[in-house]
């Protein structure tokens, strides 16, 4: 069966002389691995538009009883060129495609999660300013795509109201949500929240425009916390999933940098 | 399969492990040597030997050489102040080839690929930045277009730019000899990107 789908390339892997095997994250069929022959060629068309983070559409020819499909054709919907001009716009966009890859098994339909991954990637790709706030908008969807959507506006015990952060005083992961100072005081496995961090997570869970994370500006010690407590939060549910590996590489390399993954998550 | 020499087996199994090369090809070239003169095989297994001995990394641009250091590099020739960083030896030979590029070269030994978790402690980096000492006035960072190409460039740029010398990339786009109307969608983009004025 021939397939044509819109996909994202979340990683690939030079395989033999010439070949490269990647992994696409696709409208119709979810997460499936392709084989694309002959893509490292200088003659071939698949190569250039078979990068990690590319938008594509892509032809494949399907069969239920093998691994790697075959892949025909790749192009190229829009470049998102952005993403590989900076390095804090590409860690970015390197760490949710990696945690896409992390958390979605194979072959399973989640057109949303696609939608939600192109437009993180296209806001990080434009970002003049705070790239690295579109990586926490994404974890916070990611997570309400999962179905652990974390509850940042009631405590988890007792089911009291906390609209005002003020009032929140604690994390519990297993519980994924946030505790009043009542159930904080006798709770066990709590962790400490601040309330600028709290509120900054009850805003993320809020918005649903991209656009409008990159306008909010985090000192780095909020960063800090919002990153570690979204990803406690889905290193708590989803299971196999500890560190990225591009996160630790992106870590390195901006330790001079002011960026959000410039050793503000602590994974 | 059971193979009638176990000489012949074990031969097959480690050409087999070669880029490239599968079980048929390396049955083949295992038959091929099998017909040839004793001299000729003694001399090739020699070689490959050679290969592992002799070569070593320069301990100026990282390249293989079997002097040290390197012929480039200890060329009085080439021109010191221009630093052409690449990937991997492989490039340094293609370039050699376009007899273009009199400067002297710097193999880095890989890309960042942050996907794969290699980062610049994988990197001959340190040795790079340890070669800027005020001689260098140029580097090209001739760095393969793919994403993890573009991680290294941005790295190394962060990382060059301040230490006062130019740094330049190669130029994409379309190859010489081929046609606009077949080129991909990514290449035209970057080739539009990078036009240059008349």
């Amino acid at each position: 069966m021939i397939v044509t789908t819109e996909a994202v390339v979340l990683r690939t892997l030079k395989y033999g002389e010439t070949s490269l095997i990647a992994t696409l994250f696709t409208r119709v069929a979810g997460k499936i691995g392709v084989i694309a022959k002959g893509a490292r060629d200088r003659k071939s068309r698949l190569g250039p538009s078979l990068q990690p983070m590319n938008h594509v559409t892509a032809v494949y020819y399907y069969k239920q009883t093998r691994e790697l499909q075959l892949l025909s054709q790749c192009d190229l919907v829009r470049s998102l060129k952005g993403l590989t001009d900076d390095v804090e716009r590409m860690a970015v966009g390197m760490a949710a495609v990696e945690l896409v890859d992390a958390v979605t098994p194979a072959e399973e339909e989640n057109a949303p999660l696609l939608d939600l991954l192109l437009s993180t990637l296209a806001t990080a790709a434009r970002a003049t300013r705070n790239p690295g706030n579109t990586l926490y908008y994404f974890e916070t969807r990611l997570l309400e795509n999962l179905g652990f959507s974390p509850g940042f506006h009631r405590c988890s015990h007792c089911g009291a109201s906390l609209e005002d952060a003020a009032s929140i005083h604690g994390l519990h992961v297993s519980q994924h949500g946030v505790v009043c100072a009542k159930c904080a005081r006798r709770g066990m496995g709590i962790e400490p929240l601040s309330a600028p961090a709290a509120k900054i997570l009850q805003r993320l869970q809020e918005i649903r425009d991209p656009e409008a994370v990159t306008r909010m500006t985090l000192s780095p010690q909020v960063k800090g916390e919002v990153a570690g407590v979204l990803r406690r939060l889905l290193v708590g549910h989803v299971e196999g999933l500890r560190t990225l590996r591009s996160e630790a590489v992106f870590s390195s390399l901006l330790q001079s940098g002011s960026g959000p993954l410039a050793g503000d998550i602590q994974l | 399969m059971l193979y009638t020499s176990e000489a012949l087996q074990q031969l097959i199994e480690e050409f087999s492990k070669l880029p490239g090369i599968g079980r048929k090809s390396a049955q083949r070239l295992a038959l091929y040597l099998l017909k040839q003169q004793r001299e000729d095989v003694v001399r090739m297994a020699k070689a490959m030997v050679n290969l592992k001995d002799k070569i070593r990394p320069c301990s100026v641009c990282c390249n293989i050489t079997e002097e040290d250091p390197c012929a480039i590099c200890s060329s009085a020739k080439r021109d010191r102040s221009i630093l052409c960083v690449v990937e991997e030896p492989n490039d340094v030979i293609a370039l050699e080839k376009t007899n273009e590029f009199r400067g002297l070269y710097h193999v880095l030994g890989g890309s960042l690929s942050p996907l794969e978790g290699i980062g610049p402690d994988d990197l001959k980096v340190k040795e790079l930045l340890l070669r800027i000492d005020g001689t260098v006035v140029e580097v090209i960072l001739a760095m393969n277009p793919n994403v993890e190409g573009e991680a290294t460039t941005i790295y190394l740029t962060r990382l060059l730019k301040p230490l006062g010398v130019a740094v330049s990339r190669l130029a994409r786009g379309i190859p010489v000899g081929g046609d606009l109307e077949f080129a991909d969608e990514a290449t035209l983009t970057r080739a539009l990107e990078g036009r240059i004025s008349l």
